[in-house]
């Protein structure tokens, strides 16, 4: 559904020095200079695929789905969605499309919410009967109720997103772009949207491409993550081998039914936490066998071994500007 | 269900066009009736006219400003009252900016539509509030001031025909200078030009009879004077139009159509969406 090619954006940006000398200057000569914000992007997704989109910020997440949503015109390279290029804005391509930006609006504040999806019925020229079909959907999906009688500027920030997420799938896209959906929303919120989403796609087999900060959203939705950094994919693969990247570490997390000295549990590995009843250590993958077995002989009652954090391991990849992605020569 | 059981068989263009401004405006109108201070600020909008009418109602108050009684100043200011009143070029010109700048052209960019059709269904959601009071006001205005108006029915319905022509005119005009947001950060400044042009060459401050010559000749062939001078100078008689002018308007609303459809695409090739 989504194919992207050697996908390269470049910004001219002004270049100034501080000062007011330096101001009066630029208003005779102004300096510019070229900004890449992506690089010879290249992956698919195909249909019924969450994909993560990962990357600090400015790394490109945003630019690539401008891109893909036909937002931004590429400088070089190809992008192919649904069959169409979406910088030529063809009105069949954006009847398939949805792009939910986590602080843009397609509702119109000022009447209620029902209103603005009346408006979407006509623009995207949906069938009365199953546009209510898709609504009633919805509106259970997101736990609507009665918001959308009421005016958008009145709802809260959690009621107003779930309103623009149904706005933004009425058309039932075939290519969902969810750029940060969950920013700013308390956990109940999220959690709604994550559910909903996942629904979403289950229903409808829709490709899916999730940018978020709130690792809990790749973590509940995506089935492969790409991370982006400095404009260039750094990652791109599943989740769980992702999470093995942040070194050749594991989690051991163990109850501790007496306090143990410090001194005894620093020669184990890293320590991540001790209290007096809790500690968790990083260990090497190749030592956890023989650690367990010390701490079995410290009376520890309870151990797990996890994964470190999501976290680490993309703190490893942003602070690699370039690491080979899964599938590159 | 598929996303293809949502569609059903595409309407004809025009039909489109016509449902699309249908909801639009609709939406716009219930949104604009919630801020009613502004609808009344809106009518400020008549002070410029009435003023102009004023002053040139007073200069010839003597006798004839070359050959232009003050009745006819009446009439004419009267009948500009409603042609400057019924235009939204300026909204136009000025919302584009922060749109762009603010990053909400990109919603509006996502939907299967020309993005400035929202800006242009609120211009007509505003007239809808607007001109119904200037409506009685201007025969009024006439008839309580003494204007006089033809009795040539010709030029009646010449200048009834002008008043779109020059609407959609002006609008393209608006809708460019706007656009010039996607080059300049700071494109308002540019569309107090749109506002300069209508004064001078429009017929605000004087109707365009008055000008030297060559210039009140080369006036009488610009959309802006067709939008708010001319149907006003054949209303109140100081000018004769002649049915070939309704051509030229045409010829120049086609002209801006495909003038603005050009600059939108390259605008849109520079646009950089910035926002999020």
């Amino acid at each position: 559904m989504i194919k992207v090619d050697g996908l390269t954006r470049a910004f001219t940006v002004t270049d100034r020095e501080v000062g007011l000398r330096a101001a009066l200057r630029s208003v005779a000569r102004r300096r510019h200079r070229t900004v890449l914000a992506v690089e010879d992007l290249t992956f698919e997704v195909p249909g019924g695929q969450v994909m993560g989109f990962l990357g600090p910020n400015g790394s490109g997440k945003t630019t690539t789905l401008k891109c893909l949503a036909g937002l931004l015109t590429p400088t070089a390279g190809t992008v192919d969605v649904l069959g169409f290029t979406p910088s030529e804005r063809r009105v069949e391509f954006l009847r398939r499309l949805g792009f939910v930006m986590g602080q843009r609006w397609q509702l119109n504040v000022d009447i209620p919410v029902a209103e603005s999806f009346e408006l979407h019925r006509v623009i995207y020229d949906l069938d009365r009967a199953e546009f209510r079909r898709t609504l009633d959907e919805l509106t259970e999906l997101l736990e609507l109720g009665d918001l959308s009688r009421q005016v958008a500027r009145k709802l809260s920030l959690g009621q107003r997103m779930r309103c623009e997420f149904a706005a933004a799938l009425l058309h039932r896209p075939a290519v969902v772009l969810l750029d940060e959906p969950t920013l700013g929303l308390d956990f109940e919120a999220q959690q709604q949207i994550r559910r909903f989403v996942g629904e979403y796609v289950r229903l409808t087999g829709a490709a899916v491409m999730l940018t978020s900060h709130y690792l809990a959203d790749i973590e509940a939705l995506a089935d492969r993550v790409m991370t982006i950094s400095g404009g260039h994919i750094t990652y791109d693969g599943d989740l769980h081998h992702l999470q093995t990247m942040a070194g050749d570490q594991k989690l051991i997390t163990a109850r501790l039914p007496r306090p143990v000295p410090a001194d005894d549990v620093a020669r184990l590995g890293t320590v991540r936490e001790h209290t007096e009843s809790t500690l968790v250590l990083e260990v090497v993958r190749g030592r956890v066998g023989a650690v367990v077995g010390e701490l079995e002989g410290l009376g520890v009652e309870d151990v797990t071994l996890g994964d470190p954090p999501l976290e680490d391991a993309l703190r490893t990849l942003y602070s690699t500007p370039r690491t080979p992605a899964v599938g590159d020569d | 269900m598929t996303d293809a059981a949502l569609r059903p068989a595409p309407a004809p263009a025009a039909r489109r066009l016509t449902q699309v401004y249908g909801a639009l405006v609709r939406t716009e109108m219930q949104a604009a009736s919630a801020y009613r201070a502004q609808l009344v600020i809106g009518a400020l909008g008549w002070v410029v006219p009435v003023a102009f009418m004023a002053l040139w109602r007073g200069a010839a108050a003597d006798g004839d400003v070359d050959g232009i009684s003050a009745a006819q100043f009446t009439t004419y200011y009267a009948v500009v009252l409603l042609t400057t009143g019924i235009q939204i070029s300026h909204g136009l010109s000025f919302q584009v900016e922060p749109l762009v700048h603010s990053g909400e052209l990109s919603a509006l960019l996502l939907r299967p539509s020309h993005p400035m059709h929202p800006l242009v269904a609120r211009g007509l959601a505003t007239l809808s509030y607007a001109v119904p009071p200037l409506l009685p006001v201007v025969p009024a205005l006439i008839w309580f001031l003494g204007g006089t108006v033809t009795a040539d029915v010709g030029q009646w319905v010449l200048a009834a025909a002008l008043v779109p022509l020059g609407f959609v005119s002006e609008v393209y005009l608006g809708l460019m200078m706007g656009s010039l947001a996607l080059w300049f950060t700071r494109s308002a400044a540019l569309s107090g030009l749109l506002f300069g042009a209508e004064w001078l060459i429009g017929g605000l401050v004087a109707p365009v009879a008055l000008l030297p010559e060559p210039w009140s000749e080369i006036a009488r062939h610009q959309p802006l004077w067709f939008a708010i001078g001319a149907p006003a100078e054949a209303i109140s008689g100081i000018s004769e139009l002649r049915p070939w002018v309704l051509v030229e308007a045409a010829v120049w609303a086609v002209l801006l159509h495909v003038a603005f459809t050009r600059v939108w695409r390259r605008g849109m090739r520079r646009h950089e969406a910035v926002g999020t």
